[in-house]
């Protein structure tokens, strides 16, 4: 009876597999996936290494550093890298709070009809498409026969047309974020108060504390760990900033909205500077990941609670 | 407990922001929405139409201007859909088995695909080295499982208690049965979640369209919408002046809306489960 009882670990393996045969299957058809379409892409790090897209193929060689040290040589690739930290940190400054400022103002709501409506509404923009978004508001903000125009004209000032204008590019950028997803984060927000105990307002009533202590000492200390894995996860898609400028920016205004990845795409897709292009895109890649695990680290220096 | 005068005050203060911040979140698609019926070529702001028409809508129609963007788009998200929702189910389900030998190091992977995104490039010339360039299979394949969304299928089928796969192992279910059977079904709340938010991103989809497909034939509205109205394109002026063409802007931006706005009470109702759901850390 003991061989049975004491099987091996590689026995006991074996048998797992074995039940499992259906299990691995699936397993193996969704592995190839991430096989071929992440990880094989990813083995390509080692392109931003070689000269590669700049001499013809035959004559590609590892040139080490070189792509990197380029870079910072590069006028344009200080200006987008300037330019994604610069729109970034103000779309957190501004953007971060307005959610959680707004979750805050709901859950004060008594009046559920009026609560439920505006919970309804404020996270629709946020299903809507970057290209949807930027076509509202290039016609709403149209230079003539607009509502732009309207404005301006009753202000009695000359109408700006302001997606062509370098000065207010950046803040259209952040405005449109936070149109499109302060409403969702309000709902994320709002989920999580949801789930407070409502005991421990009970007992700051008995306590006699007021609604505004309410909110500072139950409520905001509840989502406290939320809100702290949201701004790690926020400050981890800083260098990701990309597929918003790409939709609402034409090169008019490049000059202030050009970002590291719009830059990326130029040097790399249109005009196939593989290698350098690459590096662009692991330089990217390294500094995301050591601003996630600083924030994470800073977290947990804090005694909160981080994503890892 | 009567509110006191402070509280009264921040009430009203409260309902009158929050209510001007939720208006100003659909006033601008409203706006959209009554040029599309008005036959006045006076942009200014206002809610209802100006000369009532339906003109807009029966020239798109008639015109069959948008008939093939439309169905593009429609083809993709359908067909992109369907093919994302499965791959993620049948790798979710392995994934949920806790006694999955080497379980945790898959799990690892997957979430390195998160951290670690080295960006469209090598994916552009992997596509292009499958000759891939310029068809629908190269915005699905790379599409593909959204990591996120498998995290999120992958937790909840772990909340599924573990007797149920394993008297129906015993009964000698085939593992695809088990989970086309009994697993889906029970996990119907999370597969129309991310039914929802796959079909929303394949229909928005702009920038792999861009990067991929190259055929004007084959843009979806999406591309068609951005380059009628942010990149001010001429796409065959010849048969109209351009207030028809503006407003045929206009429709487009409405036909663009009109699933997500039909998807939106079903977004609504699943939405904030998924939510829950994705807070519970996996």
């Amino acid at each position: 009876m003991s061989s049975i009882v004491e099987k091996t670990r590689r026995e006991r393996l074996i048998e797992q597999l074995r039940m499992r045969k259906g299990l691995l299957f699936m397993l193996a058809i969704g592995m190839t996936w991430y096989a071929i379409f992440q990880f094989y892409p990813m083995t390509k790090i080692y392109w931003a290494f070689t000269n590669i897209g700049q001499v013809p193929p035959s004559q590609v060689s590892f040139v080490g550093l070189a792509n990197f040290i380029k870079l910072f040589r590069v006028t344009q690739f200080r200006r987008s890298l300037w330019n994604t930290f610069y729109i970034s940190f103000l779309k957190i400054l501004i953007g971060f709070p307005v959610p959680i400022i707004f979750a805050l103002l709901l859950n004060e709501m008594r009046i559920s009809f009026l609560k439920r409506g505006i919970q309804t509404v404020i996270y629709v923009p946020h299903f809507l498409s970057w290209v949807v978004v930027g076509a509202i508001w290039y016609i709403m903000l149209a230079p003539a026969n607009s509502p732009n125009a309207q404005i301006a004209e009753i202000l009695g000032r000359k109408p700006i047309f302001w997606w062509a204008s370098d000065r207010y590019i950046r803040g259209l950028l952040v405005a449109t974020d936070i149109w499109r997803n302060a409403g969702y984060g309000t709902i994320v927000y709002l989920a999580s108060i949801m789930s407070i105990d409502p005991a421990l307002y009970e007992a700051a009533i008995m306590d006699g504390a007021n609604r505004w202590q309410q909110t500072w000492h139950i409520t905001l200390a509840g989502i406290r760990s939320v809100i702290v894995i949201l701004f790690i996860i926020r400050i981890g898609k800083i260098l990701n900033l990309f597929k918003q400028v790409f939709v609402l920016t034409t090169p008019i205004v490049r000059g202030p909205s050009d970002v590291l990845m719009t830059y990326a795409y130029r040097t790399g897709i249109q005009q196939m500077q593989i290698g350098y292009a690459m590096a662009v895109s692991v330089f990217k890649t390294v500094v995301g990941l050591a601003l996630v695990l600083l924030t994470n680290w800073l977290a947990k220096k804090i005694k909160e609670e981080g994503v890892f | 407990m009567q509110p006191t005068k402070g509280e009264k005050i921040f009430n009203f203060f409260n309902y009158l922001v929050m209510g001007f911040f939720a208006l100003t979140m659909i006033i601008p698609v409203i706006y959209i929405l009554q040029l599309t019926f008005s036959a006045d070529p006076n942009l200014d702001f206002r809610l209802l139409p100006k000369k009532f028409t339906l003109y807009n809508y029966k020239f798109v129609i008639q015109q069959g201007l948008l008939l093939r963007p439309l169905l593009n788009s429609v083809y993709l998200s359908v067909l992109g859909t369907v093919v994302s929702l499965t791959l993620t189910s049948i790798l979710a389900y392995p994934l949920a088995d806790k006694k999955l030998p080497g379980r945790r190091f898959f799990n690892f992977l997957v979430v390195l695909t998160i951290m670690i995104n080295l960006g469209f490039l090598p994916k552009y010339l992997l596509v292009r080295d499958l000759r891939l360039m310029n068809t629908y299979w190269s915005l699905i394949l790379v599409g593909g499982i959204n990591s996120f969304n498998l995290i999120l299928m992958r937790n909840y089928f772990q909340s599924i208690p573990d007797e149920l796969f394993d008297s129906a192992r015993i009964d000698g279910a085939s593992e695809m049965k088990i989970l086309f059977k009994i697993v889906l079904p029970l996990a119907l709340p999370i597969l129309a979640t991310i039914f929802l938010f796959y079909f929303v991103a394949y229909w928005n989809e702009y920038f792999n369209v861009i990067l991929y497909i190259t055929d004007h034939m084959k843009y979806t509205l999406q591309v068609i919408l951005r380059s009628m109205i942010i990149l001010e394109e001429d796409l065959g002026a010849s048969f109209a002046e351009t207030t028809l063409l503006d407003n045929i802007k206009y429709t487009t931006v409405i036909v663009a809306l009109i699933p997500i706005l039909m998807l939106y009470p079903f977004l609504q109702r699943y939405f904030t489960k998924g939510i829950m759901l994705g807070s519970i850390k996996g």
